[in-house]
């Protein structure tokens, strides 16, 4: 049966260069480790399960420059299989305790499960996991985009220098990466202002998303809303994100449903301390051990949580895929009445939020594409590089879509707080010295290591510029980390722009840092050049 | 002009005050605007420390002013004085969709006009957002 509209399913995975090779073990790794095992793991073995089956995912998905480095990370690939390991462990031990006839054991034997298959890619793949999404790209059964480079927001760049060197690190650490140019940029918290779009343009960028205000604000307004591609002067097109579907594969909509497993309750928390000690790290805290035996329930405090059945949940995910389905036929049927077109549904989401915080959600998405083909439906998923070739024709004129980004507020509030503002003149102020040093050393002949002081440079100078660390200052939570992180990177930066400056380079501070930092292993110092030709 | 939105207000009660410092011994003179909504605008500014130091010392006014501008016209959009220490405040646009710019005015001890520091260009988005929509997990 032939679609009468698109679904565009595209899912953002980042994680904030979290690798610490210079301790024994970091908390922050974790973070890192719980997005592989729980969405990247469940997210490549749905794909592969439904290609054995000869039915495409064709979800497009962003994986940030930061999270690429750390899946092919050697370090990382053996410490996240202790985490696995050290899961598993801990899984065995309650399922030993636990009753065989229990609720408990049965979410047990899930989570053994989950670790086990993770293990199995991991080494399948010898712990490189950029390998199979590589692969999944060139069977055609997923589109992997980037976004910049160390997740910065854009429209708070004040340098366009600054921002090219974010989107052109993140394009070409892509080409490097997946022997390919991308396609589509994923920006940050779709942060957008109107002068992104010449930047992302000379990078080659085909397309990028934005949130659905961003075209309801526009000028002039886009012919066909967010239901086809607009674009953009220059040639470069934006999706928006439907504010329907937006809902419904948000926090507060079928994740949040009482029957789902609930996040917040975890045994590394509830269990006897001395059950968890063996599992938890050296310093003896409590922290998450991913066993999480009960459901979200409703609005009642942890303690009342009632425990989780994965047999309803599965049940119930089943139940989610046909409703989401129903809807969007829906409005397609809707759509292509009122407007005539084939819509494309776009609906982009935080991918940490399939498998990681929606425990049930990379079993919706699964679902979701083995009911199209079995019910024969007339709507399929595609990726964005194909919704754009087949939504082109309905563009309409040029349009400018007016600054918004996906976060609290609709703008730019959450990244400038009077816990985060600080960070500005530090960042901007590396950024000029950065540009400056670029503009005086581009055409200059210059030894190895004096190339390799400023790629580092300007390492540092894109990894105190990520989104993430106001987003920890705003939340309190890991506030101290992220002031260390951007501190830290500004005083290396600085130190770095002096050896350069001064020409007298102290290899041991350098190797150190290319150890610590070593994200954008063929960084360009020009990237931040004013007349870069990069 | 501060305006009340309760994103400036944080989580955690922390006091930023000693990181500020820093701009008190910047390698630059320089103001920046930073847009977080249609309706709040971050500016700030730094000072070399010799400059602070003429400050200091009571050689330029304690006062000065800052002054918005729009972008494309060059028209003045409003003053306001602030201490040369303040080094930064949130004030609210008188209207989105447009590009502003701004300038410090620095005077000396007599009032006489010395100098000022002139900001980059930003755009401060158009319209209120719909509600969100909560599609950021973080």
């Amino acid at each position: 049966m032939s679609a009468k509209g698109l679904l565009s399913i595209v899912l953002h995975a980042h994680v904030p260069f979290v690798r610490h090779c210079e301790k024994e073990w970091a908390p922050e790794e974790d973070w890192f480790f719980a997005a592989v095992t729980e969405t990247c793991v469940p997210l490549i073995a749905l794909t592969e399960r439904l290609a054995h089956e000869n039915m495409r995912a064709a979800f497009t998905v962003s994986l940030s420059p930061t999270l690429c480095a750390m899946l092919e990370d050697e370090l990382l690939a053996k410490r996240c299989r202790g985490y696995v390991e050290n899961r598993l462990a801990f899984v065995d031990e309650e399922l030993a305790r636990l009753a065989e006839d229990s609720p408990e054991h049965k979410t047990a034997l899930g989570y053994a499960a989950l670790y086990e298959t993770a293990l199995e890619i991991m080494d399948r793949y010898s712990g490189d996991l950029i390998t199979p999404f590589k692969q999944l790209q060139q069977n055609g059964l997923l589109e992997i985009i980037t976004s910049p480079a160390t997740h910065a927001l854009l429209p708070l760049l004040i340098h366009p220098e600054a921002v090219r060197a974010q989107v052109a690190a993140a394009a070409e650490d892509y080409a490097d990466r997946f022997s390919r140019r991308t396609r589509g940029m994923w920006l940050s918290e779709c942060a957008f202002e109107p002068r992104l779009t010449q930047q992302l343009q000379l990078a080659g960028i085909k397309y990028f998303f934005l949130e659905n205000h961003a075209f309801s604000l526009a000028n002039p307004r886009p012919r066909c809303g967010v239901y086809a591609p607009a674009r953009l002067k220059g040639g470069v097109y934006a999706w928006a994100r439907e504010a329907g579907a937006a809902a419904r594969l948000g926090p507060g909509g079928y994740a949040a449903d009482p029957v789902y497993r609930d996040f917040g309750r975890d045994a590394g928390f509830d269990a006897d301390y001395e059950t968890v000690r063996p599992y938890l790290h050296p310093d003896g805290a409590r922290r998450g051990l991913g066993v999480k035996y009960h459901r979200n329930t409703g609005a009642v405090p942890a303690a009342g949580k009632q425990l989780y059945d994965p047999a309803a949940a599965a049940a119930r995910a089943r139940e989610h895929a046909a409703d989401f389905l129903k809807s969007q036929l829906a409005l397609t049927e809707r759509i292509y009445a009122e407007q005539g077109i084939r819509p494309v549904i776009t609906c982009a989401c935080d991918a940490q939020l399939f498998g990681r915080r929606w425990f049930e959600g990379p079993q919706f998405l699964e679902n979701l594409v083995r009911a199209i083909r079995q019910e024969r439906l007339p709507i399929q998923t595609a990726t964005a590089s194909e919704c754009l070739e087949a939504g082109q024709a309905n563009c309409g004129d040029d349009i400018e879509p007016e600054a918004s980004s996906w976060g609290e507020g609709g703008y730019f509030e959450p990244w400038v707080t009077t816990a985060s503002d600080w960070i500005y003149p530090r960042v901007n102020a590396a950024a000029e010295k950065m540009i400056e040093l670029a503009n005086r050393f581009q055409f200059q002949d210059m030894s190895s290591v004096e190339k390799r002081v400023l790629a580092q440079a300007a390492r540092e100078v894109l990894l105190a510029q990520s989104s993430d660390w106001a987003d920890m200052m705003r939340q309190g939570e890991h506030a101290e980390y992220a002031r260390g992180r951007v501190l830290g990177h500004c005083e290396n930066f600085f130190r770095l722009a002096r050896m350069a400056a001064d020409k007298r380079i102290d290899e041991t501070v350098l190797r150190e840092l290319e150890a610590r930092n070593n994200v954008f292993l063929n960084l360009n110092f020009r990237a931040f050049a004013s007349a870069s030709t990069f | 002009m501060e305006p009340e939105t309760a994103l400036l207000q944080v989580k955690e009660c922390f006091d930023s005050s000693p990181l500020w410092a820093e701009s008190l011994v910047s390698q630059q003179n320089r103001l920046v605007l930073i847009a977080r909504s249609p309706r709040s605008v971050l500016a700030y500014w730094e000072w070399t420390g010799p400059k602070a130091d003429v400050f200091r010392k009571g050689a330029f006014a304690p006062e000065v002013v800052f002054v918005l501008l729009r972008a494309a016209t060059g028209a003045e959009v409003f003053q306001e004085k602030r201490r040369w220490d303040d080094l930064r405040f949130y004030f609210t646009p008188p209207a989105g969709g447009t590009y502003y710019r701004a300038a410090l005015l620095v005077s000396s001890a007599a009032g006489q006009p010395h100098s000022k520091l002139e900001s980059n260009s930003v755009y401060v988005p158009r319209g209120a957002a719909q509600p969100p929509d909560g599609g950021c997990a973080s």
